[in-house]
């Protein structure tokens, strides 16, 4: 079940944020996104039980955001015939393929690119707490 | 969910396309000879037990029609509206986006109006994205969770798409799987693996070949192939060597 995220409680008024271009499945972001385009992350390594959209191979690897994609319910709790509130910030973050695998034989130019909510992720500093 | 559209969508489809094409075709004059070497009898696709699944899925269905929820002509409907999309409906898009400069902007910028500005409806349940392959990046799309796909442009997703050995593989090692599947990149190129895990459905915007000049669209989106936009393939102008 997802967590609550941390900055949510004070998040009331409508923050000034940039908007995904498509409005339909996005409404409108809800709250400021904690990390922007180019903020290093790291993926948490904890475990989930039920439906997840975060993939094993990518928990506890570091990336870098390269889109905030937009504010969508929450699959983790969507999934349970909830709501899926409150809205959550997806992210795409870029991973270097040679970070993700300790045998990867293509280029070390190789990236992987997937979509991760905000509260499956940390800062370099508060990963490293 | 996917499973029941599916058993809809494609499966009964593709083996009465199968049945038409293999079994009474034969019949005007070919030298094959029946009575001496039969044609095995094709298998009836629902000879077997149902599977469990197959089993829940008539369940709530019928319970839906029941209770008034939804018509079988509604579902029906739903079935049709997945069968009008194919492979072909993206490839005048891409062929559109490599004729149009403009077009092709608006697309990688905002892939879901580009697709309405000609008349294709995605939906409301998935927003998409485009990525486009250049001479320094190729693109291939993934969805390793499970099987999404932009499907309310390009149809039902091939079996391989949804198969276990491609999901893994393609994220450990895509460069052979690549290779395998005859893409061909020059030394340099940078692939770059995207995994669909959340609500975003990826298209790639496949690089337009050389010699297509002046092509009219519909030329073009001729040798665009399904597996072009999924990034297993690289449009190839008949005749000439692929290459990317």
């Amino acid at each position: 079940m997802a967590p609550t995220p941390a900055k949510k409680s004070a998040a009331k008024k409508p923050a000034a944020a940039p908007r995904p271009a498509a409005k339909h499945a996005a409404s409108q972001f809800r709250t400021k996104p904690r990390f922007k385009l180019g903020s290093s992350v790291h993926v948490s390594e904890r475990s989930a039980s039920g439906h997840c959209r975060t993939p094993w191979y990518l928990r506890g690897k570091s990336g870098v955001v390269v889109a905030v994609q937009g504010t969508f319910h929450d699959p983790e709790r969507l999934a349970y015939h909830r709501p899926g509130l409150p809205e959550q910030i997806l992210y795409k973050v870029r991973f270097r393929q040679s970070d993700l695998w300790a045998r990867y034989s293509g280029l070390a130019t190789d990236h992987l690119e997937a979509d991760i909510y905000e509260y499956w992720l940390a800062s370099p500093e508060e990963a490293t707490r | 969910m996917s499973g029941g559209k599916r058993d809809h969508g494609d499966h009964s489809h593709d083996d009465h396309g199968h049945n038409h094409g293999h079994d009474h075709d034969h019949d005007h004059g070919h030298s094959h000879s029946h009575a001496d070497a039969p044609h095995p009898p094709q298998r009836d696709h629902d000879a077997d037990d149902m599977s469990a699944y197959e089993v829940l899925e008539e369940a709530v269905r019928s319970l839906l029609v029941e209770k008034g929820v939804l018509t079988n002509a509604e579902i029906a409907g739903q079935v049709d509206l997945m069968d009008s999309r194919s492979p072909a409906l993206g490839a005048k898009v891409i062929a559109k986006a490599w004729a149009d400069p403009a077009y092709k902007k608006h697309l990688l910028a905002d892939t879901r109006a580009a697709l309405s500005d000609v008349g294709i409806d995605i939906g409301t349940l998935a927003d998409f994205r485009t990525v486009e392959n250049t001479p320094k990046v190729h693109n291939v799309i993934v969805c390793t969770l499970c099987s999404c796909y932009p499907k309310l442009l390009l149809g039902i997703p091939p079996a391989w798409y949804k198969s276990l050995a491609y999901r893994s593989r393609v994220v450990i090692d895509p460069r052979s799987v690549l290779d395998e599947f005859g893409v061909r990149l020059k030394p340099a190129v940078e692939v770059r693996v995207h995994d669909a895990t959340a609500d975003l459905r990826y298209l790639v915007l496949p690089m337009r070949p050389k010699d297509t000049e002046g092509w009219s669209e519909e030329k073009l989106a001729a040798i665009v192939t399904r597996d072009s936009m999924v990034g297993t393939a690289v449009p190839a102008v008949p005749g000439a060597a692929a290459a990317e």
